[in-house]
């Protein structure tokens, strides 16, 4: 495939991916309280991975999914962090 | 494979990948209340993840070895494990932490089961 296209298209999906994110970040400001914005605090870091994915395809660097694979477990742990010390804020009152 | 085939298998994994969560981002938008966002967040942003993974795994497994290949399979499979658990956790603590008056709930087995013990 021509190799000017196949750059073209990446940067088009780039994009709509950085749009996507910046709607994410709109519900982590209006979220009415705090688990809202722990869903989109995890939505943001799934948003990360796709980032780094893509932009490791366009530069043909691998060194970057290592990037993805860290982001996808400190994600992971911080959605059940969050979770755990809501809970835990619940139960002492 | 061929090399063109491949081309075009890259651009549409990373395209369905993009519109996915594209779809997830305004689901989170738009949606009224959390369970239904934490819908959105949970499922399709799983599937365009997954696709944009995919394709840096075929990216990779073209132009160097296999080896990339399988660890963005991994990491696939690590994401199926991972985000079950995580949206499960937020799920019990949002429904604990919030009024009842501000989700929308057809059935509330849970608040059954807790009226009912």
């Amino acid at each position: 495939m021509n190799e000017a296209l196949f750059d073209l298209w990446l940067n088009g999906l780039m994009i709509l991916l950085a749009i996507s994110l910046l709607i994410c970040f709109l519900r982590l400001l209006r979220g009415p309280d705090v688990p809202n914005r722990t869903v989109a605090f995890d939505l943001i870091g799934t948003h990360a991975v796709g980032i780094f994915a893509l932009f490791a395809v366009q530069h043909s660097s691998e060194v970057l999914l290592e990037g993805a694979i860290i982001t996808v477990v400190l994600g992971f742990l911080g959605t059940v962090m969050l979770g755990r010390f809501l809970e835990r804020g619940q139960t002492d009152k | 494979m061929n090399e063109l085939l491949t081309d075009y298998l890259i651009l549409g994994l990373a395209t369905v990948g993009v519109a996915f969560m594209l779809i997830s981002a305004l689901g989170i938008l738009r949606l009224p209340d959390i369970f239904t966002r934490m819908h959105a967040a949970g499922k399709a942003a799983t599937l365009g993840v997954s696709c944009l993974l995919l394709t840096a795994g075929i990216f990779f497994g073209k132009l160097g070895g296999i080896s990339e290949f399988w660890r963005m399979v991994a990491l696939i499979a690590l994401f199926f494990v991972t985000a079950p658990v995580a949206t499960t956790t937020m799920a019990r603590a949002a429904y604990r932490t919030t009024k009842p008056e501000d989700f929308q709930l057809v059935v509330d087995e849970m608040g059954e089961d807790a009226d009912g013990k």
